[in-house]
């Protein structure tokens, strides 16, 4: 490889002392030294070729010199030699100091830390030492440096062949290719040997600087490979060497120059493992970005996106039933970065998860300092993360942006909705395969948009693409095993999604929308009650062949009355085998087992009434209440099929309001049709559920429970919790403090005298 | 005649003095010691060998208790938790001599249990205690306990009376005596007696770590034991209701008026529910005779006397609605005693309990009649199948189970099946719903104790 032959090389033709020392003197060089000990009066010239198998990049060679390898004898060839040491500038610098904390600043140290071998010491406050190389141009040069460190350069000091330093300043990015180009002034009295075009040379000799300790290398090797001009550069960077903290940190890179065989230069050596081309520097300088002009563009790009893209507002209901210390049912509202795709489209990368759609209450929309209205439209049908809003005004879009070439200079953007508003970041970043394909995985992706929602964006700062989330649901078989897919964050041409998400109504998928008030928790329901199965049950119930063995399908034990399921003629007994819905061309195999769900009851009553979820549900859990379904089921050996539409469920207790008295410290609900067929109550029954009783209330200290129901206030009964609450307030406003109600619990009748005064502060609790 | 007269009186003082004695701390310790030494010997070790059910196979269990001879050809008082689901029972006596002995019966409802010890013929007459008659117990008043705690063969421990009435919940037929001599595990059964060595109560429950017993007092506890004796157990009778003081200061519920108990509420069908009555009515007088329960420690008496209501005779209830007397009419019926008939199925690896009106309320409320799973043993076959306790059986292998006896005929001929064939179809109701379940019993004991 690239990386270790040249240093063995060199290392090794540090053997000739002798030779070395001779060359040293002679050329009088300062700390760059050059030790080539195949260089001057080396007596045996075959000393090279033996090293020569060393290196892929040098022939093999045994016996007399061929004609096209070096011939270093010539004192004109020596010369040339020795104009590449001018060529090299020793670059000195410190990084100010950063924020640790950000993320952004993490990755840049990583890449600092993986590129040149830097821990966090060396990076914070050491001085740092590069080889760069010098470009035609009064006082400039080229270093291989990141180009987000740029605005974070200290102490820059250029230090040349002689020994000479000078003060040295950023001057540039190049549109295309790494590194960074500075200028220093006193560089420009140094002579550059001439440069001619690149062109495509058949032969040449190629200098390489590298540094073996304290002291910088020249190495020089030729080559026979005809080399042809590339116009870019890409130079890659290796790790060769760990700094010694108390001396300047030194980042050993290769740079390369080139020389034709007469030994004029011709540029620069830009390759990898695969090929190497030559790169004109003229034609790199020409292309070279100022630096006050690269800040102008950024600072104008945050200022465009800040003032064009919306912070979107969502308000969430909350989900009273759901299982205790499930997170996600405590949020409230979420605040997103919008993109406005079309003055009246704005898509959300941001994932949404079904529960929370079914949750939303508003949505609003932040642009700048104004408010607009919006409406949410959905989350998309095809397989991307996010959600669509319509505002109720235009907005104002940005311009499509140009598609950067493959590793030209381009920006990052990164947007974050804050409590405050919109937070907007940009960066230098030279991205890969936009214009081929980015596919995600392979090509390099943008450096500093790991997450959705960043932007890319072309220098002029309109946004080309934007990292979106695709939602993969089908699981991939990696070394053998399935597993569920880890999510894939792609950039996704903002042309591309325009088009996708031109018309929202269109776009969404309709199954997933939000519930209304009281909706809640409106399952999609076909009426029946159904219970797992296993082998041994199915083998019971002489079902083995219908369910493959106990496997799939759902058995039938409750068919209530008045539902799809009843219509449709289905029994107690029937096993449910398939479904599929209307517009679907396969079916969809209902399980035999539910997926396990973990879920904490409040309190007894809670517990009792829970439904327990079945394969059916996971079935059904996608399909949204309206769909007509086919399903497939057996009975006595024999597969039927029932057409039927889904509907949504009735009112049960989990879905049925909850009125809460802290007086009393009564919860109370409403008896829906899954409490009266639970407890056996016939449709004359009047009475309110006891969901719930405070510790310590006069309704626990009077001797109400949980799982009770309460069916005479005062003498009246109660059919609902209208009549309730008005015959409370009633006697709370004549002060009467205790009032006869009768409850019945498990059947029994039971009398009790509830203190009613809602006088006493109860303890806030949540709700 | 003058000079002795003097002496005599001085004489006739001091013997009067001596004869009192209780404030003498010499004395005291003398009355203590004489206390026991009457006591003790009447005093028994009951230590049982029973089984337990619970663990979802039949176990056997060792436990003891203590008890009282209270007759002098070996009928003992004990508890009745004592000698629930015992299979035998041994006494030792203080004087080291043991007997078996045979269970004459219990009493659930008052946790009085007798037994009677399998003395050779011609033994001679046992030493026994007597119940303290005609005398109420007051606060303060010195009890020794005495019994074996800690299954310690015999121990004696003093205290006084801190309550001779307490009222500990609302179903109880007395109320109780709590003291504070040392009652602990093992106690229970022995007798709690005054300084003169008379039973004043049966030790019967204890707060752990807390220095405060319970016992059950003397004049109730001969009467139910005498019934006992006589039948084996107590004939009762119902009329299912749940009573409540007038003044309840626990639950902030204060009716007006002196007179009657407050109907807390009516068991549906039952023949309270059936004569008229409801939940808030005031319930003067039954029979004829008055029912005041102005507090909670009225009650006991007040429920005594509607449950020795004879059964099926009808009985005049005069009852207090909305300011209004109203007379109704009730027929007690005759209240049936815990179901606790009990089930192991080794095969199955379950137990299964007969469903009753009094053991389990929700389990009642679903099936009023049949079998419920009181425990599975773990990792055991009906485990394995996904049965649970709590569980009520409904249909076994396609045949209803209305009874316990139906579940052990299914569980007969489930044994007649060869060992491919052991699979069955099971039929429960689970929190009220129904779930097919398919109980595998092939593996037997065996095998299980080997995989474990």
């Amino acid at each position: 490889m690239i990386g270790w032959a040249p240093w063995a090389l060199s290392g090794v033709l540090g053997l000739a002392p002798a030779a070395a020392q001779t060359v040293a003197s002679d050329l009088e060089l300062g700390p760059l030294r050059l030790e080539m000990g195949v260089l001057g009066e080396l007596a045996e010239p075959l000393a090279l070729p033996a090293l020569l198998p060393l290196s892929p990049m040098l022939a093999v060679s045994s016996g007399t010199p061929r004609r096209d390898e070096l011939d270093l004898s010539t004192a004109a060839e020596a010369a040339r030699l020795r104009d590449a040491r001018s060529l090299f500038v020793e670059l000195r610098f410190r990084l100010a100091p950063y924020d640790p904390a950000s993320l952004v600043e993490k990755t840049r140290f990583w890449k600092r830390h993986d590129a040149w071998g830097l821990d966090e010491k060396a990076q914070d406050r050491a001085t740092l030492s590069f080889a760069a190389s010098r470009a035609p141009g009064p006082g400039l040069f080229v270093a291989p440096l990141f180009d987000f460190d740029l605005e974070r350069l200290e102490a820059l000091t250029a230090v040349d062949f002689k020994g000479g330093e000078h003060p040295a300043k950023p001057w540039g990015l190049p549109r295309r290719g790494d590194g960074v180009w500075f200028a220093a002034e006193g560089l420009a009295a140094l002579p550059l040997p001439p440069l001619l075009p690149a062109g495509d040379l058949e032969s040449g000799h190629r200098v390489r600087l590298s540094r073996d300790r304290d002291a910088f290398h020249f190495d020089l090797w030729p080559w026979r490979r005809p080399m042809k001009e590339k116009s870019g550069v890409d130079r890659s960077f290796h790790e060769t060497e760990r700094p010694q903290p108390s001396r300047p940190a030194v980042i050993d890179k290769e740079l390369a120059v080139v020389f034709d065989s007469s030994g004029v230069w011709r540029g620069w050596l830009s390759g990898d493992y695969r090929s190497e081309a030559l790169v004109s520097p003229t034609q790199v300088r020409d292309e070279v970005l100022p630096f006050s002009e690269f800040q102008r563009l950024t600072r104008a790009a945050e200022g465009r996106m800040a003032r064009a893209l919306p912070v979107v507002r969502l308000r969430f209901r909350p989900d009273s039933a759901a299982p205790y210390g499930d997170e996600e049912a405590a949020v409230k509202e979420r605040a997103d970065v919008g993109f406005p795709l079309a003055p009246r489209v704005v898509y959300c990368p941001r994932a949404l998860t079904p529960k929370l759609v079914r949750r939303l209450e508003s949505v609003e929309l932040a642009v700048g300092s104004r408010t607009v209205a919006a409406r949410f439209a959905g989350v998309p049908a095809q397989a991307l993360a996010g959600y669509l809003v319509v505002p109720e005004a235009d907005l104002e879009t940005l311009p499509e942006g140009r598609t950067p070439e493959d590793g030209e200079l381009a920006l990052s953007v990164e947007t974050r909705a804050a409590d405050a508003g919109l937070q907007v970041w940009v960066y230098p970043d030279r991205l890969e395969g936009l214009a081929t394909g980015y596919d995600g995985e392979r090509r390099r992706k943008p450096r500093f948009l790991d997450g959705a929602g960043g932007l890319a964006a072309d220098l002029a700062g309109s946004p080309y693409g934007l990292m979106v989330e695709e939602v993969r649901t089908e699981s991939v078989v990696e070394r053998d095993r399935w597993r569920k897919p880890a999510p894939l964050v792609r950039l996704h041409p903002l042309a591309e999604l325009s088009r996708t998400f031109a018309k929202p109504e269109e776009a969404v998928d309709p199954r997933l929308q939000p519930l209304d008030a009281l909706g809640g928790k409106r399952r999609p329901w076909l009426g029946v009650e159904t219970q797992d199965l296993n082998p041994d049950l199915a083998k019971l119930l002489d079902v083995g062949g219908l369910t493959k063995g106990g496997s799939l399908g759902q058995l039938v034990n409750e068919v209530l009355p008045g539902s799809p399921a009843a219509r449709a003629g289905m029994l107690p007994g029937d096993l449910l085998l398939r479904l599929r819905p209307a517009g679907k061309r396969q079916d969809a195999l209902i399980p035999a087992k539910a997926r396990p769900v973990y879920v904490r009851a409040a309190n007894e009553a809670a517990w009792f009434f829970r439904r327990l979820s079945t394969g059916l549900d996971d079935a059904l859990a996608d399909l949204v209440p309206g769909t007509a379904l086919r399903v497939a089921y057996g009975r006595a050996g024999e597969e039927r099929t029932a057409d039927l539409v889904l509907e949504a469920s009735p009112p049960d207790v989990e879905s049925s309001p909850k009125w809460i008295d802290s007086a009393t410290g009564l919860s109370l609900k409403e008896l829906t049709a899954d409490v009266r067929r639970l407890l056996r109550l016939d449709e004359q029954f009047q009475g309110l559920l006891i969901y719930d009783v405070d510790p310590g209330s006069p309704a626990q200290v009077a001797g109400l429970k949980p799982f009770g129901l309460l069916v005479e206030f005062d003498g009246r009964p109660l059919p609902g919790l209208a009549e309730l609450r008005s015959a409370l307030a009633a006697k709370r406003a004549e002060k009467t403090s205790a009032v006869r109600v009768r409850t019945v619990y498990l059947g029994r009748p039971r009398y009790a005298d509830l203190r009613v005064a809602a006088a006493a502060p109860a303890p806030e609790s949540p709700r | 005649m003058i000079y002795h007269m003097p002496v005599l009186a001085i004489l006739s003082c001091l013997l009067l003095a001596t004869a009192a004695g209780a404030a003498e701390p010499a004395d005291f310790q003398e009355r203590i010691h004489r206390a026991q030494s009457a006591i003790l010997p009447q005093v028994v070790y009951v230590h049982v060998v029973g089984e337990d059910y619970e663990g979802g196979e039949a176990k056997r269990a060792l436990w003891s208790g203590s008890g009282v001879i209270i007759s002098s050809d070996g009928y003992i008082a004990t508890n009745h938790h004592v000698l629930y689901r015992a299979q035998r029972v041994r006494v030792m006596l203080s004087d080291r001599r043991a007997f078996e002995a045979e269970i004459v019966g219990s009493d659930e409802e008052t946790d009085l249990g007798l037994l009677r010890l399998k003395l050779p013929p011609g033994s001679p007459a046992l030493p026994f205690a007597s119940f303290a008659e005609g005398r109420n117990l007051s606060a303060g008043e010195f009890v020794l306990a005495v019994g074996s705690p800690f299954g310690l063969a015999s121990s004696v421990s003093f205290g006084i009376v801190n309550n001779p009435a307490q009222s500990l919940g609302d179903d109880g037929l007395y109320n109780w005596i709590q003291t504070d001599a040392a009652i602990n595990h093992g106690n229970s059964g022995g007798p709690l007696v005054d300084l003169e060595g008379r039973i004043v109560g049966i030790d019967t429950l204890g707060i752990g770590g807390s220095g405060i017993g319970f016992a059950i007092p003397a004049q109730q506890a001969r009467e139910v034991l005498t019934r006992i004796q006589a039948a084996g157990r107590v004939e009762r009778s119902t009329l299912g209701l749940t009573l409540q003081a007038l003044r309840d200061f626990g639950r902030e519920s204060y009716a007006p008026g002196e007179r009657g108990v407050l109907i807390g509420g009516v068991e549906p069908d039952s023949p309270g529910a059936r004569a008229g009555l409801a939940p808030g009515d005031i319930l003067l007088s039954a029979g004829g005779r008055p029912l005041d329960a102005l507090y909670a420690s009225d009650l006991p008496a007040v429920r005594r006397l509607l449950v020795d209501l004879p059964a099926g005779r009808p009985v005049r209830l005069e009852t207090l609605r909305e300011g209004r007397t109203v007379p109704l009419t009730a027929v007690p019926k005759r209240h049936a005693g815990p179901a606790d008939a009990v089930f192991d199925a080794p095969e199955w690896m379950l137990t299964a309990q007969e469903i009753g009106e009094e053991d389990d309320t929700v389990i009642h409320f679903f099936r009023p009649r049949g079998a419920w799973i009181l425990g599975v043993s773990p990792d055991g076959n009906a485990a394995r199948s996904g049965l649970e306790p709590y569980d009520i059986l409904l249909e076994v292998d396609g045949r209803e189970v209305l009874s316990l006896e139906d579940l052990r005929q299914a569980y007969r001929r489930s044994l007649e099946r060869g060992p491919a064939k052991r699979l069955l179809l099971v039929s429960v109701l689970r929190r009220g719903r129904p779930l097919k379940l398919a109980l595998d019993y092939s593996r037997s004991r065996s095998a299980r104790e080997e995989e474990r």
